[in-house]
């Protein structure tokens, strides 16, 4: 658990209520990486949803394709909230990083039980993750129409 | 004499069963390889033939270093120290796998070269010497390209 303010660090959050940002807070928690670790590994269950604190990482494609994302803010792990939840890159960090991380059964649970704060988060997230380039774009979309 | 009194006389059993044994452990071999394909093919994925001489060069003869520092402190002194030499070696990789590169796959090539390879390219990501491409395959950057951030 983390105290609800520190969410409001986060731009994908800012939106969000004091009681909402109170519920998320309560299954948070914080975790560190070192450099050249990797945190999440294509084709795992996704389970763990992570808000970049500070770091920088590398999201990694199964063709080799890859990006990389630097600093406060980036979100990472968002199949653990979105079906068919099965992490679709590797996450390395390329420096030590700090992530708050959620697990996502309680946060699709959380999504799930308040439309209004569900609705919110997954216009962020999928704003975020969407803008970052232009070739995951198709694939954001493949994925929230359902498909992999 | 016949049937299986000829069969018993002439240790037939011990071998028809040495004979499956052989089959099968010969087919369990040939499954296990099988196996390792993918694998393979995903190493091999994207390198041209020379590229592909070289990683097996470095794997089976690689070439000798000076010793290596004691400690990772030491290491970590020795390559922040001359930066441009672990750029010199990203370089040196990327010029065989070409442009627009693969970031995993230089990443992994690195991992045999530079003490501390992910922060390197880091770095070099941040420096804006190395960029992304919209099509997730990145370069290096030319003279006027290079910014302070990317």
């Amino acid at each position: 658990m983390i105290p609800a303010q520190e969410l409001r660090k986060y731009d994908i959050f800012l939106d969000l209520e004091p009681n909402e940002l109170a519920a998320l807070a309560k299954i948070a928690d914080v975790v560190h990486a070192s450099e050249g670790e990797t945190i999440i590994n294509e084709g795992q269950p996704a389970r763990t949803f992570y808000v970049m604190d500070q770091g920088n990482l590398m999201v990694a494609f199964k063709d080799g394709r890859a990006l990389t994302l630097h600093g406060h803010g980036e979100v990472v792990g968002w199949s653990a909230i979105i079906h068919p939840t099965h992490y679709a890159g590797d996450v390395i960090c390329l420096t030590d990083c700090s992530f708050i991380s959620f697990p996502g059964s309680e946060m699709l649970r959380l999504i799930q039980s308040n439309v209004a704060m569900g609705t919110k988060i997954m216009r962020m997230v999928s704003e975020r993750v969407a803008n970052r380039i232009p070739f995951l774009a198709e694939a954001v979309r493949r994925r929230l129409k359902g498909g992999r | 004499m016949g049937g299986f009194s000829a069969i018993n006389a002439a240790s037939g059993w011990l071998i028809a069963a040495l004979g499956i044994s052989i089959v099968f452990f010969g087919l369990a071999s040939l499954a296990f390889i099988i196996t390792l394909f993918p694998h393979v093919f995903d190493r091999l994925n994207g390198q041209t033939p020379k590229s592909i001489v070289i990683t097996l060069r470095d794997r089976f003869y690689p070439v000798k270093k000076p010793p290596a520092p004691a400690t990772p402190v030491a290491e970590e002194r020795l390559e922040e120290k001359d930066p441009d030499e672990a750029e010199e070696s990203l370089r040196l990789l990327t010029a065989h796998l070409g442009e627009p590169f693969k970031l995993p796959r230089l990443l992994m090539l690195a991992e045999h070269r530079l003490a501390r390879p992910h922060s390197t390219i880091c770095r070099l990501i941040l420096s804006g010497k190395i960029l992304g491409e919209p099509d997730g395959l990145f370069r290096w950057a030319k003279g006027d390209e290079e910014e302070s951030s990317p």
